[in-house]
């Protein structure tokens, strides 16, 4: 179940896009349409793309002769500046006494089951592509057969073996970064990946030590951007209006 | 962590081989540190290297054959949940019985059932022990007559209809 919670409870207020745009009509469909889900698209296509002209339609208020900042041109009921309900944080409805975000604890066993099981698919493939080299010139019969098996196990386990404790390591140190600093962000990831490196080739010594924490911080900062590529778009749209 | 849930079935396979994975590296780190330690030769230095060396060297392996157990494990539980179209201990402890066979596999049918046998009554004691524990939590928010009886306003009521309000609440909450 854990899974799926927070796809569950996760029910946007669309106004994040409203507020880049900052049309009138993008807002009105993000108000109307408040809980559901799935009208993003429709709201950055409407929303956000094509702003019309703000002026458009001078409520009646307007005829007062009285500059309302924000307001009267929506409609004379609404005596609220929109731009006070506009929100830029993303918003949950959670169940009581839930955590705001879950935590890492909560993906660690999925992140290190699926690595393990990652592994164990590609090592099964690099072991059948190494036996099949190997045994080029024995004749189809029951000993290379075997030979071939013994690869495909062997470079199954010892992928599994390799990326699963690479993924306990980096589970293990961003669930005690969390627990120090009390707070989950990127910074979180980028520092557990840099330290996994180094733990993971501190064998080799200190070139091996910093050979390590910089492709940890690359492969991490790489997940970083990927996990977080929505934030940095909504981020340059808003550089760039 | 205060609300622990399992996952829907085809995840619940990812997640018990993580969580095999982990619990088998951290034991086994534990395990085969303390033996490369009593194994290395004398002198902290070779003591705490040997140490190390055998944690590094072995400690993946051990989470590896756990995983292996873990992810078997929950295949089998969630094809069991699958056909026969419930979840209860039976489907644990009869997949626990069936990893324990296929892993003893290449030994031979006596080790086969051996390991079947051990795996089975190892998720039975497993089971036993959640349901027990299940039952303990149970009886502790279970709030039946005696509240009432103990109390003296109400001590009339139960001299009139002792019968009805006792079977009441003792039929509720069993």
């Amino acid at each position: 179940m854990r899974c799926f919670y927070s796809l569950l409870f996760k029910v946007k207020r669309h106004l994040i896009e409203v507020s880049l745009g900052g049309s009138w009509t993008g807002w009105l469909s993000g108000l109307g349409m408040d809980n559901n889900s799935k009208n993003r698209g429709f709201n950055l296509l409407s929303g956000s793309m094509q702003p019309p002209p703000p002026t458009d339609y001078l409520g009646p208020a307007s005829s007062m002769n009285v500059p309302l900042p924000g307001m009267s041109q929506l409609s004379p009921y609404l005596s609220i500046d929109p731009r006070y309900l506009t929100q830029d944080i993303e918003e949950f409805i959670l169940p009581t006494g839930a955590n705001k975000q879950r935590g890492r604890f909560e993906l660690a066993f999925f992140t290190i089951g699926s690595s393990c099981l990652t592994g164990a698919g590609f090592g099964a493939l690099n072991g059948l592509r190494l036996g099949l080299q190997e045994t080029r010139d024995m004749q189809w019969a029951k000993p290379r057969n075997v030979q071939i098996l013994n690869m495909v196990t062997r470079q199954g386990a010892a992928w599994a073996n390799t990326l699963g404790s690479l993924a306990l390591m980096y589970s293990v140190f961003g669930v005690g970064l969390e627990y120090v600093r009390g707070a989950e962000d990127e910074l979180n990831t980028l520092a557990g990946g840099t330290c996994t490196g180094m733990l993971y080739k501190s064998t080799g010594g200190l070139r091996g030590l910093a050979r390590g924490g910089l492709a940890g911080l690359t492969l991490s900062s790489l997940y970083a951007i990927y996990n977080g590529w929505d934030r940095i778009k909504i981020y340059l749209q808003r550089q760039r209006v | 962590m205060e609300e622990y849930t399992r996952e829907p079935c085809p995840w619940r396979i990812v997640d018990d081989c993580g969580g095999a994975f982990t619990m088998g590296a951290i034991g086994g780190g534990i395990f085969q540190a303390i033996k490369g330690f009593r194994n290395a030769p004398m002198g902290a230095r070779y003591r705490f290297r040997g140490s190390l060396n055998a944690i590094r060297t072995r400690a993946p392996q051990v989470g590896g054959s756990f995983a292996v157990w873990g992810g078997l494990f929950s295949t089998i539980d969630c094809g069991l949940a699958n056909v026969r179209g419930k979840e209860d201990p039976w489907n644990s402890i009869s997949s626990g019985a069936l990893t324990g066979a296929l892993l003893a596999a290449r030994s031979g049918p006596v080790a086969m059932v051996g390991s079947a046998v051990m795996g089975g009554v190892l998720l039975a004691l497993i089971e036993g022990v959640g349901i027990m524990l299940t039952r303990f939590t149970a009886t502790q928010f279970q709030n039946g007559p005696h509240q009432f009886l103990d109390e003296p306003s109400q001590l009339p009521v139960k001299d009139v209809s002792t019968g009805g309000f006792g079977v009441y609440g003792q039929g509720q909450y069993q």
